[in-house]
């Protein structure tokens, strides 16, 4: 399948700008009211790969994540301070346009969340929002995205169907065509396979590994070996009297050959947590 | 660094004077707070309602009078509203008496002793008897129980049959708000007070029923809220006469049910005595609601 | 021995209340059904009341009747999903005017139905010169049932906290939220809430004497004063001598709607498991 079909741009691959990043974290600090869940993480996450940010529970991966889409927001009482540069846009800025960032930058949950209505209104509701107006476009929309996460032969000839009907990994893979819609840049993952079986799992490892030409993933995984997997780079959080912090990042080689923490080193060989 | 640390403090999803904002989503904001507004604007009418309704027999006869005066004839200035203050609470605390504990035991039924099956069919009937008109308990009191009383007591019209359909139409309440505290419990209370021997009845006297003593309060309360406010069940079975109610059979008049029979025909200030009327209920309910603020706390079941 | 018994005691306490209930709901019904089942005909349902409702049918108090409901429902609807959406959207759950709004709406429930006859009276017939009028009833109801049916609507929209969160991830703006997710979503939650909010409109009688009115002709418009069922069965109890036969039929219909209500209201919403109180 050539990712290609989805209509998202080519990224910038070239050798030259291979280290430049796509999203650059600096100083970055998440607190909820009085509790402060990340500590000042400083990260560059590069275009066209895959990084997975991988550690124990709590210690502020989804934080972060949600901070990139400003989707903590939502949150009553969050509070997220430093600059995250989305190409050369900071995110976090007071007034920043919001509505445009989340369309540049999509997100998967870790439950399947596709709207409770036919699998073609949960794309019409995406589609009619970003100017495709006439039928035939969006029909063509939809088959490009379906064809994107493999689902095209399974469920293209019956779009009238309610997207509940789906099973759970067919349901994550929707959700995924869905962010899609958009023509994303990048697309944050929340444990997208925790709530899924392994074959399921298998089928988003692979479409993930397929995605990376065209979008820049970040993936939030407690799943070690899944890390391993998929991820080109590898951010390890831990925690320190609840507040989380960036321990170490780098290629997964990197980490769990060369670690340069002692704490590293037990996680990622199973002698932690 | 060329731009200082930022912070997101409130989330901006209001953006009504900030950055760009479609008229779309500025005309659908302006709904949405006029929503809100009129939430509050509907609650403040009735209550703002009840006083300019209230003002001219106020200022006429006085707050006084409405407490003072021996008797009822608001045509010829007599505006005492204590005996039927008195019947009110003497009904609603009457049938409150019967509902609480039955209600409580009915709670403690679908919770603790019936399955799921019987439980849910228990719903069913304490949400038919919620839902059953009052003017069907009125029908019903006045058909049946009235004849009943007066074969023993004559007329029959009186307290206590205000008190016995009152407490019919009141025990749904407590019955299931009481039901929806004791779910609020943590399932390991009980089941704990099991695994440390101690036998169903002691684990849901002792320990389940003293730990839900707010939620059960609140819903007694609620309960008791209802009852005061109930107009025709009680109108058509107590026999109106504005009396204190100095015994079960005596007949008496609550105030809903004094609005009810006098606002057809009254004008001037005997209409606005009705209002009083209105206004005297509402405080006995504005209080229990402040009762239930303070003894079954901010998490007390709702209604 | 005697230490022994407690258990059973006990047990036989809480079983003899629900058995008691149980029976007292059943004698009510059976009362009232086998005293008016056999009144109620097509005839019954089609024709005007005659000799002061002693005789004769129900058809216009049936067509007051869903008059009455039927405005009150239409403008409860708009009331309620707008307070509940701006509770759920508009404010943080904690804020000062999230509570102020739920706090008004406790109080609203709160209030006894003959303070909102006395309120409607004045607001309706009196100021805005609608005069016992259907229309006058409705919008009295819809105050009536306005804080029930928020609530029910608030509680519904606040389980699609999910595809709020989607929506939001998607970069849909608010309105497109509201309106192609959020509402659609909540949509039978918000119409069982209203069912409950129909049960109580129907069931209303207090709240009606005066803002309706008695008037037991057929009505042309909502500007005409209409008899509910409630207010029928009120009138044929209270002050007309041998309208007894009359009154148990009117009853028999009126709690054949409100069971009729109360099978939807499960249908619809049964999972949920909500309390119809």
């Amino acid at each position: 399948m050539n990712v290609q079909a989805t209509g998202t741009r080519k990224l910038d691959l070239s050798p030259g700008r291979a280290e430049a990043s796509h999203i650059r974290v600096e100083n970055v600090t998440v607190a909820y009211g009085a509790i402060k869940a990340l500590s000042d993480v400083s990260l560059s996450i590069p275009p066209g790969r895959i990084t997975a940010l991988i550690g124990p529970s709590g210690c502020g991966k989804t934080s972060l994540l949600t901070c990139v889409n400003r989707l903590i927001d939502l949150i009553p009482g969050a509070n997220a301070s430093g600059r995250i540069l989305v190409r050369d846009t900071d995110v976090l800025a007071r007034g920043a346009d919001l509505l445009r960032l989340r369309k540049r930058v999509g997100m998967v949950f870790q439950k399947p969340n596709p709207f409770p209505f036919s699998i073609r209104r949960n794309f019409d509701i995406v589609l009619s929002e970003f100017g495709v107006r006439r039928r035939a476009d969006r029909d063509a929309r939809i088959d490009e995205c379906l064809r994107a996460v493999g689902l095209h032969a399974e469920i293209g000839h019956r779009l009238d169907m309610s997207a509940c009907a789906l099973s759970g990994g067919q349901q994550q893979r929707l959700c995924i065509a869905r962010a899609l819609a958009t023509r994303p840049e990048i697309l944050l993952l929340d444990e997208p396979c925790s709530a899924l079986d392994p074959m399921s799992t298998m089928t988003i490892e692979r479409l993930l590994l397929k995605l990376k030409d065209s979008v820049t993933l970040v993936i939030v995984t407690h799943n070690l070996s899944q890390a391993r997997r998929i991820a080109d780079q590898c951010a390890l959080f831990w925690t320190r009297r609840g507040t989380g912090y960036l321990l170490e990042h780098g290629t997964m080689a990197d980490l769990s050959e060369r670690p340069q923490n002692q704490v590293t080193d037990d996680y990622l060989n199973g002698r932690l947590a | 660094m060329t731009s200082s640390q930022t912070i997101i403090s409130r989330p901006p999803r209001i953006r009504l004077f900030r950055g760009p904002l479609a008229l779309k989503d500025a005309v659908f904001v302006v709904v949405l707070w006029a929503s809100g507004v009129l939430a509050i604007g509907a609650m403040a009418g009735v209550l703002i309602v009840l006083a300019i309704g209230s003002a001219p027999a106020l200022t006429e006869a006085g707050l006084g009078a409405f407490v003072a005066d021996g008797d009822w004839y608001p045509t010829a200035g007599e505006y005492g509203l204590v005996a039927m203050v008195a019947a009110t609470l003497a009904v609603s605390a009457g049938a409150l008496a019967v509902a609480g504990p039955l209600g409580i035991l009915c709670a403690v039924y679908i919770r603790y002793y019936a399955g799921d099956v019987a439980g849910a069919a228990f719903r069913v009937v304490l949400m038919t008897l919620a839902a059953i008109p009052s003017v069907v308990y009125g029908l019903w009191g006045m058909t049946v129980l009235v004849p009943h009383i007066a074969a023993w007591q004559p007329p029959g019209t009186s307290l206590l049959a205000g008190v016995i359909v009152l407490s019919i139409m009141v025990l749904p309440t407590v019955a299931v708000l009481a039901e929806a505290g004791l779910r609020q419990l943590p399932a390991s209370l009980y089941l704990g007070s099991l695994a440390l021997g101690c036998a169903r009845h002691a684990a849901i006297k002792r320990i389940v029923l003293s730990s839900a003593k707010g939620a059960v309060a609140a819903a007694c309360m609620l309960g008791l809220a209802r009852a005061l406010g109930e107009t025709m069940a009680v109108l058509m079975v107590v026999g109106n006469a504005v009396a204190m109610p100095d015994s079960p059979f005596a007949s008496v008049r609550t105030l809903p049910a004094n609005i009810a029979l006098e606002m057809a025909y009254a004008i001037d200030v005997h209409r606005s005595a009705l209002f009083v009327s209105g206004l005297f209920l509402m405080a006995m309910v504005g209080l229990l609601l402040v009762l239930r603020r303070c003894w079954g706390g901010a998490d007390a079941p709702q209604s | 021995m005697h230490r022994n018994l407690r258990p059973f005691v006990n047990d036989l306490v809480v079983r003899a209340a629900v058995a008691a209930v149980v029976l007292v709901l059943a004698a009510i019904v059976m009362h009232v059904v086998t005293r008016g089942a056999a009144l109620v005909s097509w005839d019954f349902l089609t024709t005007a009341p005659r000799a002061a409702g002693r005789a004769g049918g129900i058809a216009p108090v049936l067509v007051s009747t869903a008059a009455v409901t039927g405005v009150a429902l239409a403008a409860a609807l708009p009331l309620a999903v707008g307070a509940a959406v701006f509770l759920v959207e508009a404010v943080g759950p904690h804020t000062v005017a999230a509570r102020l709004t739920r706090g008004c709406l406790g109080v609203l429930a709160a209030v006894p139905s003959i303070v909102f006859g006395l309120a409607g009276n004045m607001i309706f017939c009196d100021w805005l010169g609608f005069g016992f009028s259907i229309l006058a009833g409705g919008l009295t109801l819809a105050l009536m049932i306005l804080p029930i049916a928020a609530c029910v609507a608030e509680t519904t929209l606040r389980m699609h906290g999910e595809d709020r969160r989607a929506g939001y991830a998607l970069g849909l703006p608010q309105r497109r939220i509201v309106w192609s997710i959020m509402l659609p979503a909540a949509a039978p939650g918000i119409f069982a809430g209203l069912g409950l909010g129909f049960g109580r409109a129907v069931a209303e009688s207090a709240a009606l004497i005066f803002t309706s009115g008695y008037v037991v002709r057929m009505p042309d418009s909502v500007f005409d004063s209409g008899r509910t069922l409630a207010v029928h069965i009120l009138d044929l109890a209270m002050n007309v001598p041998g309208g007894d036969g009359n009154a148990f039929a009117t009853a028999t219909v009126l709690l054949a709607s409100v069971a009729a209500v109360v099978a939807l209201f499960t249908a619809l919403d049964g999972k949920q498991g909500r309390d119809f109180v």
